[in-house]
């Protein structure tokens, strides 16, 4: 009857946690962003022809849009866009439901590590509505699917060292925590890291049986070819283009610009601290970490507000009594910032969201500490009072969070997401054939033009264009040039293209100018959510 | 007794040589003169002489020395002098010529009258006492709201019995009336002093952002919700908790989050001591750690009211109580016999050391580029 209980409440929470992670995810975020029509896109053209767009077959490592994306969520797609298509809904299913079955994996991931069915609810609940975890979940996120796959894989790895001897245990553990590092590039290094610590962690408890063995030697084999692409392949292009040593803060303010080489090394590795530490800033914690909202303004961080007391005395708690697998927590949060920390962003939610997990753990711990302090006061009036300021509180945070998620992020943070961009590929291909070129600048931004979108990905992804012929096609390459089809990728100049006929232009208002643009050359506006302009559609014509 | 002092002026020689090479290196870079209450109330333009504030600098050492034989013994007791002088926190400080030096002095030659008050109860350590007090009062409007709560939490935390200094009190109320009538006589010297010192609320844009964010959820349908959690209580209260929370975070003290100087990438405190910072909080115990929570939250207010999220210049009040807690944790480490602990231990020190070489080198051949490049030239006072 309790087992029955208990599946039933983790069977209402996946529910729930599924609807906050489904409802109208093709329409928030407001716009498919450039990594996700470029996984689409893949996808597509592994699905038709075997090849990537890059006429590379089957590539366990993407090279894309230069970037060299892991293989995993994009080889996801596949089955999808072959049922459903290529569009918003097949590139996101699988993130979300990788997002959805998160929510039962960690219920019974938490139950095996700390045997305690008070707290693993308590973790599911706080997971189910995480804004960290629901915000990942409702785009294309290979972070959120590697995080899926982690908490899967140590529930089989912790399984295997307590004592599972079977061989299938050992090759389902080390096929999930492998898979796992395909899936993102933070994981290439956590993982191999943390399964070590781990193993020291039990070895007091360890046995060298088939399933370790198991684990041991499939581990080698799926891990061989990922080590040859790390050595060799492009996956290291990734590495040099995020390392922390070309971070603008600390070449132009910390090592100012090399100007004197004596003692970079060391301001580096202090630099790197301060980075590792800023993961535990409140703002990023608490206040504005998901960066939904505008910069500077108080948004949502990557946990609620209401769970700082929570973390407060679950931390107080972890330290101070003694708990199953202390070690296991700690140690999968600090490793588990060494990749985030070791870029060069000041505090990045995608990179770190692999921490996510044991955060959720220790405020359980720290809810489970609350309920019985106020247990414990007498004075029922107290306790009453107590506990309505504080269901107040969460209720206010709970309802700006909906807001920040329904309202704020679509209109604030659209262009984040190249809102527009999309209008304007479909107007393109709807009038191809009427020009003789199609041109598109690729700067953008309201503020000033410092986004840079790459339309080219969204022309192949709306145009299901054909990748076989795409990937044989003459394609022209230049610096800040590129040329398929019709369509021509460059920075558009208003003063020299307007004398250009029989093209189109598409650009933002910085390249195309409306106050020297007359109103017939304008074919269309795109505005943004929040009533900005972002492009423009013209197409230069003799004044009548 | 001798070779103490030998080393406690070896010390002193060595802060201060550090200090000198400050001043020489970022010259004319200076903290802002700050003039005091009275002089203000009065209308008098007089500000604390620079050479005032290298001599507190110097005073605050030896008061460390003193106060740390309250809680260490033998050679223990020049760990939080040594700590203090190495501390680019406290070497800027002084040197540069923080106002905030100055009151951590009077308030440390305070605390050492009040434990010797415990200790010895002689007479003169309760003049050392009220003219401290007094000093305090007068000099800035933060030690005249912190002092009283300070004095009230000694009480409340029975660090000290009231029977003890009931008489002192009594000459310190006195003593304040002709603050307290100046007060009333210059609402508007008061009024300009208190907008110049307390700038919480400066530069905030709540109004805006409530008004922003009430207009976007007032064109989707949501305006009650918005009203009920999108309204400038609210937005008050995080920015609060926000600001609260950031100055009991290690990194605030120990990495180069919040720039000292604004400018500089050296942290307050070297990293190194972090770790025996941490076990000497996990050490204390719990009754002792509510003792001190109240006194750091008591001390902070002056930089929880400054305009920046945290002020590293008013907030050096605090650095006894965190130098002090290193020590502990330094003092419980060691007697810990554990082979893994000596290893942390001894990476801590090698850390710190590093960490002051490259201080140093830093020093020479980065601060004051680092510091032109932030300010420009012209600028050259840092404003509190």
């Amino acid at each position: 009857m309790k087992n029955l209980k208990i599946i039933i409440t983790i069977c209402l929470l996946t529910s729930i946690g599924g609807f906050l992670r489904f409802y109208s995810f093709i329409n928030n975020p407001p716009s498919l962003n450039i990594d996700e029509v470029a996984y689409g896109y893949s996808a597509y053209s592994v699905l038709k022809t075997g090849r990537d767009e890059n006429n590379v077959f089957t590539p366990l490592a993407f090279r894309s849009t230069g970037d060299f994306k892991s293989p995993v969520l994009t080889y996801s797609l596949v089955p999808l866009i072959s049922l459903f298509g290529l569009n918003e809904f097949s590139v996101r299913f699988t993130t979300a439901l990788a997002g959805t079955l998160s929510i039962p994996v960690f219920f019974i991931f938490i139950n095996s590590i700390l045997r305690n069915l008070k707290v693993s609810l308590i973790g599911t609940i706080l997971l189910t509505i995480s804004p960290w975890h629901i915000f990942y979940s409702r785009f294309a996120s290979e972070s959120l699917m590697a995080t899926f796959l982690l908490i899967l894989g140590m529930w089989l790895f912790v399984r295997l060292l307590d004592g599972g001897k079977r061989i299938w245990g050992g090759i389902l553990a080390a096929f999930v925590l492998v898979l796992s590092m395909y899936t993102y590039h933070s994981h290439k290094v956590f993982i191999p890291v943390f399964v070590f610590v781990v193993l020291f962690l039990y070895k007091k408890r360890l046995q060298f049986h088939r399933g370790i063995t198991a684990f041991v030697t499939f581990s080698f084999l799926m891990l061989t070819p990922l080590i040859y692409l790390s050595i060799f392949g492009g996956v290291n292009t990734r590495a040099k283009m995020v390392f922390i040593a070309s971070d603008i803060d600390y070449t132009r303010y910390v090592i100012l610009d090399h100007i004197q080489k004596f003692g970079e090394g060391f301001l580096l590795f202090f630099f790197w601290v301060k980075r590792f530490l800023n993961y535990f800033q409140p703002d990023f914690l608490f206040f504005n970490g998901l960066n939904m909202t505008q910069q500077g303004t108080l948004g949502l961080g990557v946990l609620y507000l209401f769970e700082l007391p929570f973390l407060i005395l679950g931390i107080i708690f972890l330290i101070r009594q003694k708990i199953n697998s202390k070690g296991l927590l700690c140690f999968w949060i600090l490793l588990g910032l060494l990749p985030a920390s070791l870029t060069n962003n000041e505090q990045s939610s995608v990179r770190s969201l692999l921490i996510l997990p044991p955060l959720i753990v220790i405020i359980s711990l720290g809810v489970e500490k609350f309920i019985n302090l106020i247990n414990n006061l007498r004075n029922i009036f107290v306790r009453l009072g107590f506990l309505t300021i504080f269901g107040f509180f969460i209720l206010i945070n709970l309802t700006q969070a909906f807001l920040v998620f329904a309202v704020h992020f679509p209109i604030q943070k659209g262009e984040a997401f190249m809102e527009g961009t999309k209008e304007t590929v479909l107007y393109a291909l709807t009038n191809k054939d009427k020009y003789s070129e199609i041109v598109y600048d690729p700067y953008r931004g309201i503020e000033a033009p410092y986004i840079v979108n790459i339309p080219y990905m969204y022309i192949l992804f709306y145009s299901s264009y054909n990748p076989a012929a795409y990937q044989t096609e003459k394609k022209t390459y230049g610096a800040d040039y590129f040329h398929f089809d019709k369509f021509t990728i460059r920075k558009i100049d208003w003063r020299k293209d307007k004398n250009n006929k029989d093209i189109l232009l598409i650009g933002s208002p910085w390249s195309l100018p409306q106050k020297d643009i007359r109103e017939d050359q304008i074919l269309k506006k795109v505005y943004l959510l929040n009533g900005n302009l972002a492009l423009l559609i013209v197409s230069p014509k003799e004044e009548k | 007794m001798n070779n103490k002092f030998l080393i406690l002026f070896l010390i002193i020689i060595f802060s201060t040589l550090t200090s000198a090479l400050i001043v020489k290196i970022m010259y004319p870079v200076h903290f802002s003169p700050q003039p005091l209450l009275i002089t203000d109330l009065i209308g008098i333009p007089f500000s604390l002489p620079t050479w005032l504030i290298y001599v507190s600098g110097i005073l605050v050492l030896f008061l460390t020395f003193f106060l740390g034989k309250f809680f260490f013994t033998n050679s223990w007791v020049f760990l939080p002098v040594f700590l203090t002088g190495i501390s680019p926190w406290f070497i800027y400080s002084a040197s540069l010529g923080s106002f905030y030096i100055y009151l951590l002095c009077l308030l440390l030659t305070n605390i050492l009258a009040i434990f010797y008050i415990k200790s010895k109860d002689h007479k003169k350590y309760h003049s050392i006492f009220i003219s401290s007090s007094v000093l305090l009062l007068y000099s800035s409007l933060h030690t005249l709201i912190i002092y009283p709560l300070f004095i009230v939490a000694l009480f409340v935390t029975r660090f000290i019995e009231l029977n003890k200094i009931k008489t002192d009190l009594k000459l310190l109320l006195i003593t304040l009336i002709p603050l307290i009538l100046l007060m009333t006589k210059n609402p508007v010297g008061l009024k300009n002093i208190y907008n110049n010192q307390f700038r919480l609320l400066n530069g905030l844009t709540i109004l805006d952002t409530v008004n922003e964010y009430q207009g976007e959820s007032k064109r989707e349908g949501f305006i009650y919700l918005s009203k009920f959690s999108e309204n400038k209580h609210v937005y008050t209260f995080r920015f609060f908790v926000l600001k609260l929370t950031k100055h009991f975070l290690p990194s605030t003290y120990f990495t180069p989050q919040e720039k000292l100087l604004t400018f500089s990438f050296h942290p307050p405190i070297y990293l190194g001591w972090l770790f025996p910072f941490l076990f000497g909080l996990y050490s204390i115990k719990l009754k002792k750690i509510k003792k001190y929570l109240t006194i750091i939250l008591i001390l902070i207010i002056p930089s929880f009211l400054s305009q920046k999220m945290v002020d590293l210049n008013r907030l050096i009040i605090t650095m006894p109580v965190i130098i002090f807690i290193i020590c502990y944790g330094m003092f419980k480490l060691i007697n810990i016999k554990v082979w893994r602990i000596k290893f942390i231990l001894f990476f801590c020190i090698f850390l710190v050391m590093i960490q002051f070489v490259v201080f140093i080198s830093d020093l020479i051949l980065r601060e004051y580029p680092r510091y032109e490049q932030y300010y420009g030239i012209t600028n050259w006072q840092i404003r509190n």
